[in-house]
């Protein structure tokens, strides 16, 4: 089974929440899990170089959990805390390789070719 | 069947391996190799052209010699306008009209690479006995495994019966089918695979007593045969 633990930091003078999450796939296959926020207001999720990070769509978080592992996740909210600040939406077995190819294409060094062609080389 | 010719390494004889398994399967050779392509140039439009939308990709196909061929060619202008995400399209397009693709990967293991190991059904590395080329080839290997795409055959070119590293032909064949996860298919020194090559020609059509035919010949079985295992 798919297991969610958190924990919940109410800034007050901030105005914020902050939640951390684990989600652990208990099961023998690799699993994509989506969480949603149940929370009554806007997710501010991190951003990696400006950009936010890719599992998060609004108010989803999706992402791969291999067999027996653990995945860790966080983010931000106006919105006053809930003693369930996540819920599972689904979990099933990953079967479209689609994204998996995309990301490992994205790992490789970018494409580009030479400006100048020397003679040697052709 | 989509076959990719990757190892990594320059120079260690993928165009070669191209063009020889390109006639052998009777395929089209794609001319992967955007930028500095050692395959002959078109005549006509090229991969570019066809990458930028400008052709469809069976119109571009053109016979050189026995081979058939989608040829790149120098143009820089082509090379960074193309799109490498129609590749895809443009080769399956090609593989339903003619049957069998070869692409001939570049140096390298950047996203272009990426994407063609991605295309193919079947990769064959090519490396050479030096150690150097070898790890390329792992590092490729690694890759198209990432990608789901299996691993046909290693073809060890420039294979002597002692090899500059020292190791004899069936220990090289143990240690690189070990490295590799593959079955290891040598192809002996021959100065007719060069000069055929120079040509833009398989060595069967210039040298067709070179020992090099048969070893190319028992790499296309070995692809024919897994073509009918995937299907």
């Amino acid at each position: 089974m798919v297991s969610i633990r958190t924990t919940t930091t109410r800034k007050r003078e901030a105005e914020v929440t902050l939640v951390r999450a684990t989600v652990t796939n208990s099961r023998s296959t690799t699993q994509t899990v989506t969480v949603r926020s149940r929370l009554d207001g806007p997710v501010w999720p991190p951003r990696r170089n400006g950009m936010i990070i890719p599992e998060w769509t609004e108010k989803t978080w999706t992402a791969e959990i291999a067999p027996g592992e653990c995945r860790g996740f966080g983010f931000a909210t106006p919105a006053e805390p809930l003693e369930e600040p996540i819920e599972l939406v689904s979990a099933s077995r990953s079967t479209d390789e689609q994204p998996t190819s995309r990301a490992v294409i994205a790992s490789l060094e970018e494409w580009s070719p030479p400006g100048i062609v020397s003679s040697e080389e052709q | 069947m989509i076959v990719a010719v990757a190892g990594g390494k320059g120079g260690v004889g993928k165009t070669t391996v191209s063009l020889n398994l390109g006639s052998g399967l009777d395929a089209v050779i794609v001319d992967g190799d955007l930028a500095t392509t050692d395959l002959p140039t078109p005549h006509g439009p090229g991969i570019h052209d066809v990458l930028v939308g400008r052709v469809d990709p069976r119109e571009a196909v053109e016979r050189v010699g026995s081979v058939r061929l989608l040829a790149a060619g120098h143009a820089m202008e082509g090379a960074r306008a193309a799109d490498l995400q129609r590749f895809r399209e443009a080769v399956s397009a090609i593989e339903r009209a003619y049957g069998s693709v070869v692409i001939d990967c570049p140096a390298g293991l950047a996203q272009d690479v990426g994407v063609f190991l991605d295309t193919a059904d079947v990769v064959v590395l090519v490396t050479t006995p030096n150690t150097a080329a070898r790890v390329d080839a792992a590092r490729t290997r690694e890759i198209a495994v990432r990608l789901g795409t299996p691993i046909s055959t290693i073809v060890v070119n420039k294979a002597s019966d002692e090899t500059a590293t020292g190791e004899r032909l069936d220990s090289l064949r143990t240690a690189v089918e070990t490295e590799l996860g593959a079955e290891c298919i040598p192809i002996p020194f021959d100065p007719a695979v060069a000069t055929a090559q120079e040509d833009g020609k398989p060595v069967v059509d210039v040298e067709p007593n070179s020992p090099a035919v048969d070893q190319f010949e028992s790499i296309a079985t070995r692809i024919k045969n897994s073509e009918r295992r995937l299907s």
